[in-house]
């Protein structure tokens, strides 16, 4: 059993997970496998076969990792040479029988780079916003997801030249809720606070905890 | 961006040669600055 950190330009994909008929970063990889005959197939994933988390079309990763029962001859390095050129294995480890990459993982950490030069942006309402944000709460209004809303999150917000880097890290995230995060950290800094913190719930609802 | 997962009790391997490798072919895609490009300078900056 093994895993793999894997680096790739989201920009040519439709998200992680595999879908038919479009490109996608776990079918390009699928496809890797199968032209190294690790599997016979690119329908059927490796045994134990687990990825630590979905990443949305076009979004990229330095770290994603995917993990599974691998021969031992496949390093890196070798899965790479199979990869298209916007996806590379850069780091394995070896793991026991029962490991999870998707379970096991005790954190995830996300980064998104908004485009938002500071004569335009109110950094200030983009601040309060993300402190809002940050810490324990239910996000049900960011998450099409019904059940595991709740979630203890570390959120911070700072300036690097014409951008907003917005950092979130959690456990887990609930589906498209750190989307949902980057936007509205970007209506706030767009000046709509008000917008923002409706939309994250604070006025709605009082299910925050 | 996915820039992070940690897990309990296992240490990668990293292979320099590969890492090198990432950097090289992706960094090839590099254009002007724009969003995207940002964010594919940190894929490079933490491979």
């Amino acid at each position: 059993m093994r895993a793999f950190r894997l680096a790739y330009d989201g920009r040519p994909f439709y998200g992680y997970q595999r879908q038919p008929r479009v490109p996608t970063v776990e079918g390009a990889l699928l496809d890797a496998l199968t032209d190294l005959d690790v599997v016979d197939d690119p329908t059927v994933v490796p045994e134990r076969y687990a990825a630590a988390g979905r990443t949305d079309a076009g979004v990229s990763a330095s770290a994603q990792t995917v993990a599974f029962v691998a021969p031992e001859w496949l390093t890196p390095a070798a899965l790479s040479s199979a990869l298209p050129a916007t996806v590379r294995a850069w780091a394995h480890a070896d793991v026991p029988p029962e490991f999870h990459a998707t379970h096991n993982a005790t954190s995830r950490a996300y980064v998104y780079h908004l485009h938002a030069p500071a004569a335009q942006t109110d950094d200030t309402a983009a601040h309060e916003v993300a402190s809002r944000l940050d810490g324990r709460h239910d996000f049900h209004n960011l998450t099409p997801d019904e059940t595991g809303t709740e979630r203890d999150l570390s959120l911070a917000v700072s300036r690097d030249g014409d951008f907003l880097t917005l950092s979130a890290a959690a456990d887990g995230f609930a589906r498209h809720l750190v989307r949902r995060l980057a936007s509205v950290i970007a209506v706030a800094g767009q000046g709509e606070a008000d917008t923002a913190r409706t939309a994250s719930g604070q006025r709605r609802r009082s299910r925050w905890c | 961006m996915l820039t992070d997962v940690r897990y309990e009790d296992v240490s990668f391997i990293i292979d320099e040669a590969a890492a090198a490798n990432a950097r090289k072919a992706l960094g090839a895609r590099r254009v002007a600055a724009s969003r995207a490009d940002r964010a594919l300078k940190s894929v490079l900056n933490g491979v």
